[in-house]
C-alpha cells in the first residue's frame, strides 16, 4: 500500500469521527450525515484491511451502520424519528445498532492501533486507551437509565456525555497525530 | 406457572428471545469468538429462569395478547386454574398443578406439566442406563491410562478414571460430581480427542449440558426452542474446539480439523450431564466452519464483548420500553373492549396514589378503562358489560362509562385533589377525592351558573367531593364507598344576593381536632391533610407555554406532596392571665418529630402588631405545613401517620408566655 494512500486514509477516519459526534442542521437536514462517514469508512475497509487483515470483517457491520444512519437521516423530520417508525421493533433494532456501533468503533478504533504499532509510531497505546474509553462510556450510556429522573442521573449523563465528546476530540487530536508521524517516517 | 396461558406466554417470550439472539449472533459471526457465540446464551438461560414481565415485551405485546386470548378461551369454561377475568401472573416458570383439571385449557395444562416431568423422567432413566453401561464397561490399559494423565499434565488440566466400551464411535465424558471419560475400545484414540474431553471437564460443560436439557423440558412442546438448544449444544462444543485449538500448534490443528471431518457420519444422542466431541454430522459442518474462521477473529475483543452483553441484558431479560397498548385507553370501536380490558388487567396499579390518581381520572373522562384499571378484578366482567351496554344503546364510544349526573358540570382542567387519607381496621384506607364543578346548586343550567359568576366576580370552585376506599388486592383498587356531596361550602350567597368567598372554608371536612388548655388560654386546632400527584403538564401553542393538567393514568404515581392544613383558634382567658400583649403578639406550632423527644418548630403562623389593632383575646388563624413524603412516618403505601400532638407556642411582647400541649380528642381520633 502506497503511504500516501494510508495518511489520507487515516486522515479521512479523524474527519469521519468529527462528523459522527458534531452535526450543522439546515433545517432538517444534517449537512454532515453520520451516513456520509459509515459510507466513507465501507469504501476504505478495502485498503485498512491490506494494512490491519481484521477490518475485513467489519464490512457487514459498516453497511448495517451506514443504512441506519442512513434511514434516520432520511426520517429525521418526523417526531419519533426512524425508530419511531418501527413501532414495537424500535427498541430492540436501537438496542442492536447501539451494540453495533460499540463494536465497530471498538475493532477499527483497534486496526488504528494495530497501524500505529505496525509503523512504530507512538500514539498506538494511546489510540488503545480511548478505544477503552469510549466503549466503556458508550456502555455506561446504553443502560436503561432514566437519565432524566433526577438531579444525580442528569449530572452523570451530562459527564459521561462530556466525557464522550472529549475522548472523539482526543481520538480525532490521536489520528492526526498518527498520520503526522507516518509522514515523518516517509 | 399455574396455568396453559402463563406458560404460553412464557414459552413465546423465551422464543423472541431466542430468534433475537440468533440474529445478532448471525451478525457477529466472523467477529466475535465462540467464547462470546456461547456466553450470549446465557442470557436466554436467564431469560427462561425469570418469569416474564407483564408490563414489558421485547417486540411484540405479548402479554396483550395472550391476555385476550385467555378472555375469550375461558368464556364460559369456568375453569379450575384461571378465569376469563383474572389477571395473568408468574410467580415462577416451574409448573404447578393445585387442582384437578376440570376444563379443556385445565386438561391441556396438564398435558404440558405431565410432559416436563416425562422429559425429566426420560432424561433421568437415560443417564442412569449410561452409567450402569459403563459399569460393565472394562478399565483401560495402563498405556491408555497413562496417554491420558500425559495430555492433563501437558495441559495442566486434571485427568479422571477412563472406561473402555465395547461399540462407542467416539469418546466423551460422563457424570459432574464423579466424572469418567468412556473411550471406544476399538480404534486409536488420538490426544487432541483426549484432551477435547478434559476440556469439557475442565470447564464443566457436563453441569452446563443439564441446565440446557432443563430447559427443554421446560419448553419441550416447543420445537423453535428445541432447535436452539441443539444450536447451543454445538456452540458448545464450538468453544471447546475453539480452546483445543489455542492450546495446539501448526500441523496438530489440521489433524484436529480431520478427526473432527471423520465424524461427520456419525449419529449422536444428548444426555444430561454428557459432553462428547462427536455431536451429529450436521452440527460437525458447523464447527469446521469456526475452525476455518479460528485466525481470523480480531484479538482483543474481550472488553468489548462483555459490553455488547450488558448492554443486551436489559432488552433482553427485561423487554423493551415500548410502551404498548397505549391507544387500548382511548376510545376505539367495540371490537376492541375486550383487549382494551385485558390492558387493564395488565397494567394494574402498583401504588395507592397510582389506583387514586387512575379512579380519579377515570370519573374525570368517564373513562370506564381507567376505571377498570384501579378496580377490582372482581368487577371486570360487570364494568365490560356496562360500557358495551352504553355503547350499544346509547351510542357512546366503547370506553365511555357514565361516571354520574354530578360529573356533567365537571371542570376538567381542574383536576381533582386527595384529601384525609386515613387507615381503617380493616388495612384499608379510606379517602376524599375532590373536584371542581362549574355548577352552583340552585342553579337549573349553566347559563345560569355563568351569569352567576359574572355577579360574584370570582370563580365559583363548587367541589364535587367523593368518598372512596382503596385496598390492595392482587393490586390497589378503588371503590366508592359512600354518597357523593356537591358542596358550596366555599362560597356562600349573601343575603343581598352576591355571592362571596366563605373566608377560610372548605367542602373538605377536617379529619379531627386536637385541643389544650395553658395557663393563658385555651386553644383548639382543626385538621385536614391533602395529598398530591404531580400531573401539571405544559402545553406550547405558538411559542405560548401554558399550564394543564395531564389527564393520563398514572398506575405507579407517587404521592408528590403531602400538606396539613389547620384551622386554629386561641382564646385568651382573662381570669388566668389578666395581663394581654401590649405591643406585639406572635404564636407558632411544633410538631414531634419522628424519633426521639425533640419538637419540630414550623415556621410562625401568626405576627401580630398591636399598635393600631387593639387585641380583643380571640384569634382564628389558619397554617399549612409541607410534609415531605420521604419522611420515615410515611408507610410503603405512602400513608402519612399525622402526629396525634402538637405545642402550641405563645410570644407577648417578645417574651415566650405560654407553650400549649394540644392532643386529639377522643371521639376524634384514637
Amino acid at each position: 500500500m502506497e503511504e500516501t494512500k494510508l495518511s489520507k486514509l487515516i486522515k479521512g477516519i479523524a474527519w469521519f469521527y468529527v462528523s459522527i459526534h458534531f452535526h450543522i442542521n439546515l433545517g432538517p437536514w444534517d449537512i454532515l450525515p453520520d451516513w456520509g462517514g459509515y459510507g466513507y469508512i465501507l469504501l476504505a475497509l478495502p485498503f485498512l484491511a491490506k494494512e490491519a487483515s481484521s477490518a475485513r470483517q467489519l464490512r457487514l457491520l459498516t453497511i448495517v451502520l451506514t443504512v441506519w444512519s442512513g434511514l434516520c437521516w432520511i426520517f429525521a423530520r418526523r417526531i419519533d424519528g426512524f425508530p419511531g417508525m418501527l413501532g414495537p421493533f424500535g427498541p430492540i433494532t436501537e438496542s442492536i445498532i447501539t451494540v453495533i456501533t460499540l463494536y465497530f468503533h471498538y475493532q477499527l478504533l483497534t486496526d488504528l492501533a494495530q497501524i500505529a504499532d505496525n509503523y512504530q509510531c507512538s500514539s498506538g497505546a494511546w489510540i488503545r486507551h480511548l478505544r477503552t474509553v469510549r466503549v466503556l462510556i458508550g456502555t455506561m450510556l446504553a443502560l436503561p437509565i432514566s437519565w432524566e429522573s433526577n438531579g444525580v442521573t442528569r449530572s452523570s449523563f451530562a459527564l459521561l456525555t462530556v466525557i464522550q465528546l472529549g475522548a472523539a476530540l482526543s481520538v480525532c487530536r490521536a489520528l492526526f497525530v498518527l498520520r503526522k508521524e507516518h509522514r515523518l517516517q516517509r | 406457572m399455574g396455568n396453559i396461558w402463563v406458560f404460553l406466554l412464557q414459552t413465546l417470550s423465551v422464543s423472541l428471545v431466542a430468534a433475537v439472539i440468533l440474529l445478532i449472533k448471525r451478525l457477529f459471526e466472523d467477529t466475535l469468538s465462540p467464547r462470546w457465540q456461547y456466553g450470549i446464551w446465557g442470557l436466554l438461560a436467564l431469560r427462561t429462569l425469570l418469569p416474564v414481565s407483564m408490563q414489558r415485551s421485547i417486540v411484540f405485546p405479548l402479554p396483550l395478547w395472550i391476555e385476550s386470548l385467555k378472555t375469550w378461551g375461558e368464556s364460559g369454561l369456568n375453569s379450575a386454574y384461571t378465569q376469563a377475568y383474572e389477571g395473568l401472573s408468574i410467580g415462577h416458570v416451574i409448573p404447578w398443578i393445585s387442582r384437578w383439571p376440570v376444563s379443556v385449557t385445565d386438561g391441556l395444562f396438564a398435558v404440558y406439566a405431565m410432559g416436563v416431568g416425562i422429559t425429566l423422567a426420560w432424561y433421568g432413566v437415560g443417564y442412569l442406563r449410561l452409567r450402569l453401561l459403563l459399569r460393565k464397561g472394562k478399565s483401560v490399559d495402563e498405556a491408555l491410562a497413562a496417554r491420558i494423565r500425559k495430555v492433563a499434565e501437558a495441559y495442566d488440566l486434571s485427568a479422571c478414571p477412563a472406561i473402555m466400551v465395547h461399540g462407542l464411535s467416539s469418546a466423551f465424558v460422563c457424570g459432574v460430581l464423579h466424572p469418567v471419560m468412556a473411550v471406544p475400545s476399538e480404534g486409536e484414540l488420538d490426544d487432541k480427542v483426549i484432551l477435547h474431553e478434559l476440556l469439557h471437564l475442565r470447564y464443566r460443560d457436563g453441569l452446563q449440558s443439564i441446565g440446557w436439557c432443563l430447559l427443554r423440558a421446560l419448553h419441550w412442546c416447543n420445537p423453535f426452542l428445541q432447535l436452539v438448544c441443539y444450536r447451543i449444544h454445538c456452540d458448545m462444543e464450538s468453544l471447546c474446539d475453539q480452546r483445543v485449538l489455542e492450546r495446539l500448534e501448526g500441523e496438530d490443528r489440521r489433524q484436529y480439523g480431520t478427526i473432527l471431518l471423520n465424524m461427520a457420519n456419525e449419529t449422536y444422542a444428548s444426555m444430561p450431564g454428557t459432553t462428547s466431541i462427536s455431536n451429529g454430522g450436521k452440527n460437525i459442518s458447523r464447527r469446521i466452519a469456526a475452525i476455518v474462521r479460528f485466525k481470523k477473529y480480531p484479538k482483543g475483543m474481550a472488553l468489548v464483548s462483555v459490553c455488547i452483553l450488558i448492554v443486551l441484558a436489559g432488552p433482553l431479560l427485561w423487554g423493551s420500553n415500548y410502551a404498548y397498548g397505549v391507544e387500548l385507553y382511548e376510545p376505539g370501536p367495540r371490537w376492541r373492549l375486550e383487549q382494551s380490558m385485558a390492558m387493564t388487567r395488565l397494567n394494574r396499579c402498583t401504588t395507592m396514589a397510582g389506583a387514586l390518581d387512575t379512579y380519579a381520572k377515570g370519573l374525570i373522562l368517564e373513562n370506564g378503562i381507567y376505571m377498570a384499571s384501579a378496580s377490582s378484578l372482581s368487577r371486570q366482567k360487570e364494568l365490560a358489560a356496562q360500557m358495551e351496554k352504553a355503547s350499544r344503546e346509547e351510542g357512546w364510544a366503547v370506553y365511555h362509562l357514565e361516571a354520574g349526573e354530578e360529573f356533567d358540570h365537571l371542570d376538567r382542567e381542574g383536576g381533582y385533589s386527595i384529601w384525609n387519607l386515613e387507615k381503617e381496621v380493616d388495612e384499608s384506607y379510606s379517602a376524599l377525592l375532590a373536584f371542581p364543578i362549574k355548577y352552583f346548586p340552585g342553579t337549573e343550567s349553566e347559563t345560569e351558573y355563568w351569569e352567576l359568576q359574572k355577579q360574584s366576580r370570582t370563580p365559583l370552585n363548587v367541589t364535587l367531593v367523593v368518598p372512596v376506599t382503596v385496598r390492595f388486592e392482587d393490586a390497589w383498587v378503588v371503590e366508592e364507598s359512600g354518597e357523593r356531596i356537591c358542596t358550596n361550602q366555599y362560597y356562600h350567597i349573601c343575603e343581598d344576593g352576591e355571592l362571596y368567598p366563605d373566608g377560610g372554608g372548605s367542602p373538605i371536612p377536617f379529619l379531627w381536632t386536637l385541643q389544650g388548655e395553658g395557663k393563658t388560654g385555651s386553644v383548639q386546632m382543626q385538621q385536614r391533610v391533602g395529598y398530591r400527584v404531580q400531573n401539571t403538564t405544559y402545553l406550547s401553542d405558538f411559542g405560548v407555554s401554558t399550564e394543564g393538567f395531564d389527564v393520563s393514568p398514572k398506575v405507579d404515581a407517587e404521592f408528590d406532596e403531602i400538606y396539613m392544613w389547620s384551622l386554629l383558634e386561641y382564646v385568651h382567658d382573662t381570669e388566668k392571665e389578666p395581663q394581654g400583649p401590649s405591643n406585639s403578639f406572635h404564636c407558632y406550632l411544633q410538631y414531634p418529630e419522628a424519633e426521639g423527644d425533640q419538637w419540630n418548630t414550623e415556621m410562625s403562623m401568626y405576627n401580630y402588631n398591636l399598635h393600631n389593632n387593639p387585641w380583643e383575646g380571640t384569634l382564628v388563624t389558619t397554617d399549612r405545613t409541607r410534609i415531605e413524603p420521604e419522611k420515615p412516618q410515611s408507610d410503603e403505601s405512602g400513608y402519612y401517620e399525622l402526629p396525634l400532638q402538637a405545642k402550641f407556642a405563645l410570644e407577648w411582647d417578645g417574651q415566650l408566655v405560654d407553650e400549649i400541649l394540644m392532643e386529639v380528642e377522643k371521639d376524634g381520633r384514637d
